[in-house]
């Protein structure tokens, strides 16, 4: 998993039927503790509501995915925002 | 799986159902270069269970396996921490060695 910050949303009338009423965000990975950006912006489904300039953990568990979208098997996605993060430290 | 050294951990109230109760981690991924551990590009965030504290260098297994790991059945997790390490030997020398 990876923590990121919500950049923005995407909107798609034609895609995947299991992306069907879906929240697409913009996450931009990056390093947990200093925040760098750290790797290309991707797409993430979301079900928590996250805002945007929120910070978030991505999880690619697309088993995941499929439970929270009541998808079946054949929903082809994999990252989605699995945790709003009130704040991440060094010990 | 990777070796990784424990960084930091990450904080959070509003998650999926599966995380309640779950500690997560911060990793720094580490590799074995010349008979020496230095750290690689990566840091994630894993599931640990295993109570790893920080400076701790574990393995981390990434992936749909990682939920085979237990407790994280129901977790939406694709990373981890399923051991501590105490001790690596590699290219003929002890690379690691706990305490």
């Amino acid at each position: 998993m990876f923590t990121a910050q919500v950049k923005g949303s995407v909107t798609s009338t034609s895609k995947h039927a299991s992306l069907k009423g879906a929240r697409l965000l913009i996450v931009q990975p990056g390093e947990p503790l200093s925040g760098q950006p750290n790797g290309f912006a991707q797409i993430a489904v979301d079900v928590l509501g996250a805002a945007i300039g929120a910070q978030v953990l991505v999880s690619g568990d697309g088993r995941g995915v499929q439970d929270m979208l009541k998808a079946g098997r054949d929903c082809p996605v994999r990252l989605a925002i699995v945790a709003l993060v009130d704040r991440s430290l060094s010990q | 799986m990777i070796i990784a050294k424990v960084i930091g951990k990450v904080v959070a109230t509003m998650k999926e159902p599966g995380f309640q109760s779950k500690k997560l981690v911060v990793v720094h991924a580490h590799i074995i270069k010349e008979g020496r551990l230095v750290p690689g590009q990566t840091v994630i965030v894993a599931n640990d269970d295993l109570g790893a504290g920080e400076g701790d260098l574990v393995a981390v297994t990434q992936g749909s396996s990682a939920r085979l790991a237990p407790g994280m059945k129901n977790c939406p997790t694709d990373a981890v921490v399923i051991a501590l390490i105490d001790r690596i030997d590699a290219e003929g020398k002890v690379v690691f060695h706990k305490g």
